[in-house]
Order: C-alpha cells, then sequence, then structure tokens
C-alpha cells in the first residue's frame, strides 16, 4: 500500500477530499485521534455536529391522555407482527427529529382494562405513520376485573427530519371491550390516571 | 349512566370496528348510529341488567 509521510509538528496537508485508496473507508488506526480544533466545525449531512452535543437529549415531547376510551377490534397475539388494522388505536404523538441519524427513545404507558372475563391475552403495539407493521409491541394476560398498566420502550434510529407520527393501539386476542384508562368502559381517578408517549431524541 | 361503550359492545356482541372516546361514539360500523338509537339501547342494556340482577 503506498504511504505517504510528513516529518515534522507542523506538517500541513491541504486537500478538497479524503477518500478510502483501496477500498471506500478511511480509517484512523488504533492510538491515533483526528482533533478538530473548533467547537462547530464538523458536519455530518450537513448538519453541524457541536463539541460535546453526542447522547444529549436533543428534545423531548409528550402526551398524556388521561379521556377514558373503548374499541372492540381484537388484535391477535400470536407470532405475526401486529398491523396497524388490529386493536383500536388510543393515543398519538409526532415529533420532527432535528437529525435523521439521531436516536429516537419512546417510551409509552398504557393503562388498560377488557370485559373478557377469561384471562386473556392482550396486545399493545406501537406503529408508526402509515406502516403497517409495528415497530414494538408488549402482550400480557388478565382477566375482566384487572385494569393492567402497560409499559415499554422502543428505540430507533429517527431516520427522517420530517414530522412523524407514532400511535399506540391495543386489543384484547377474544371479542370484548377494552377500555383505555378506566374500567367497563368507565373512566377512573378523574382523568389523572392517564396513559402517555414520550420520545427522546438523543444526539449520536 | 352505562358507559355507551359497554352498551354497543353488549348490543352488538362486541363485533369489531366500535370506538367510543369521552362517551361518545367514534367509530361504528356504517356510521354513528343516532342520539335517540343509543338512547334506546341503553334502556335495553339498563333492562337486562335489571333482569340479570333480579334473576341472581
Amino acid at each position: 500500500m503506498p504511504q505517504i509521510d510528513f516529518d515534522g509538528a507542523n506538517s500541513l496537508v491541504k486537500t478538497d477530499k479524503i477518500q478510502g485508496q483501496s477500498g471506500t473507508t478511511v480509517t484512523v488506526p488504533t492510538g491515533h485521534t483526528v482533533a478538530i480544533t473548533d467547537a462547530d466545525r464538523l458536519t455530518i449531512a450537513g448538519t453541524a455536529v457541536k463539541a460535546g452535543a453526542l447522547g444529549k437529549v436533543v428534545q423531548v415531547v409528550n402526551v398524556m391522555d388521561g379521556a377514558v376510551a373503548t374499541g372492540t377490534t381484537v388484535m391477535p397475539v400470536d407470532d405475526t407482527i401486529p398491523q396497524n388494522t388490529e386493536g383500536v388505536e388510543l393515543m398519538t404523538l409526532a415529533i420532527t427529529p432535528t437529525n435523521a441519524s439521531n436516536k429516537l427513545r419512546i417510551d409509552v404507558v398504557a393503562h388498560i382494562n377488557h370485559t373478557d372475563s377469561a384471562a386473556a391475552w392482550r396486545g399493545t403495539a406501537l406503529f408508526q405513520d402509515s406502516t403497517a407493521n409495528a415497530l414494538a409491541a408488549q402482550a400480557h394476560s388478565a382477566a375482566s376485573t384487572f385494569r393492567s398498566v402497560v409499559s415499554f420502550t422502543h428505540y430507533m434510529t429517527a431516520g427522517t427530519t420530517s414530522a412523524t407520527t407514532f400511535k399506540v393501539r391495543a386489543g384484547n386476542v377474544n371479542a370484548g371491550t377494552l377500555t383505555f384508562n378506566g374500567h367497563a368502559g368507565s373512566r377512573h381517578f378523574g382523568g389523572v390516571m392517564a396513559s402517555s408517549i414520550t420520545i427522546t431524541e438523543i444526539a449520536v | 349512566m352505562i358507559p355507551i361503550g359497554l352498551v354497543i359492545g353488549w348490543k352488538f356482541n362486541h363485533q369489531d370496528g366500535m370506538e367510543t372516546r369521552d362517551g361518545v361514539i367514534t367509530k361504528f360500523p356504517n356510521g354513528i348510529p343516532s342520539q335517540a338509537d343509543q338512547d334506546k339501547w341503553t334502556k335495553e342494556y339498563e333492562e337486562y341488567l335489571e333482569t340479570v340482577k333480579e334473576n341472581n
């Protein structure tokens, strides 16, 4: 492999592009560092990455929903990915990521009850925009007298800088009426027993 | 007051596609039913519950 060496602490290379010589990757060998002197002189895909910003929270959006809702559409609990036609849509939350490479941490908390008298499976799933397949899902088993608190976290690359909407749907595996934020169609605790979606954008 | 979500679940055997929010029907097969129909079904459900109570 050809090698160019420059001697001296003040050696300087001026060029408009650096690219791999035998491949598409430019590697900084172990023990070496690329130092950028100014805090705002590194950009990724046109967006400035400021010193100390990596891993930091860029924005947090949240919806707290204390409304009581009911629905009857079932959600199969089997070895298939939940679809956006299954179960009942309970909450939505939009976010506009600032950088497509950033990470999104999505935390879901939902209060669920169902009239099914048997201890049957109930599914709760997270969807994005009009994509049919769920991004994440949770299943639990409970009888009608139990109000379940469902919670799960999904972590993903944002993948876009356009507004994108996340949706939570839930349903029972058997026919019946699901109640959100209450029991048997009625609200509990005057609206403060609220379910939520919280999305945290994390710089990478 | 009996929640309308429970009433329509009972009346239509929990068929898919019925949804309520804050006591208002938001989704129903073939369109949202009239208030008169909802009142009628609610009364029927109340009578049904009374029958169940008497039989117990």
